[in-house]
């Protein structure tokens, strides 16, 4: 079982970074005429990992707090037998 | 929830072993539809909201849509869901409680 979960965690970086990369692909490299990276390109490219790391913070956020809130509902309806996690 | 009547249908066919093995890969299925609903959804409101790079940092406005896009997207999951399980249309959303 907690293979299950080391295997699926690292899907899910897998999965984060390749969407990453191809979003701030899109995003920052417009034309082919050359075959490296401009100088605009590459400090593009860095702020767009930045933001896209902060991005994913706030959904997290976002996410927690339907959780939180979901997790309080249930409890008001149990009675308030279990704490919120 | 109407999925689990099915799911037990289904269960109840197997030995078991078997459904020992289907819980296993149903964990592992739902395991990776988090990460990837997680994932998708911040993608797609990176994709929305961020749209300049000359700041390495969020601005308000950038901020506020990615927040507002994640809230939206839950709602209309939670809407989709509903239409989807009982077959009617819930009243518009404006009646819900707010964000």
């Amino acid at each position: 079982n907690k293979v299950l979960i080391a295997k699926n965690e690292m899907a899910a970086i897998n999965d984060m970074y390749s969407r990453m990369i191809n979003r701030c692909f899109e995003k920052c490299v417009e034309s082919f005429h050359d075959g490296e990276l401009g100088l605009g390109e590459s400090a593009c490219i860095d702020r767009c990992v930045q933001k896209y790391g902060q991005c994913q913070v706030k959904v997290g956020e976002v996410m927690q707090k339907l959780q939180d809130k979901m997790a309080a509902q249930m409890n008001a309806q149990q009675g308030g037998a279990m704490p919120a996690r | 929830k109407m999925a689990m009547q099915d799911m037990n249908a289904v269960l109840s066919g197997l030995s078991g072993r078997e459904q020992k093995e289907l819980m296993l890969s149903l964990e592992e299925m739902q395991l990776k539809e988090n990460f990837t609903t997680y994932n998708g959804l911040v993608e797609r409101c990176f994709a929305n909201c961020v749209t300049t790079f000359r700041s390495k940092t969020l601005d308000e406005k950038e901020e506020k849509c990615v927040t507002r896009c994640a809230h939206k997207f839950f709602k209309a999951v939670r809407r989709a869901a509903e239409v989807f399980s009982t077959g009617q249309t819930p009243p518009p959303s404006a009646l819900q409680s707010p964000e």
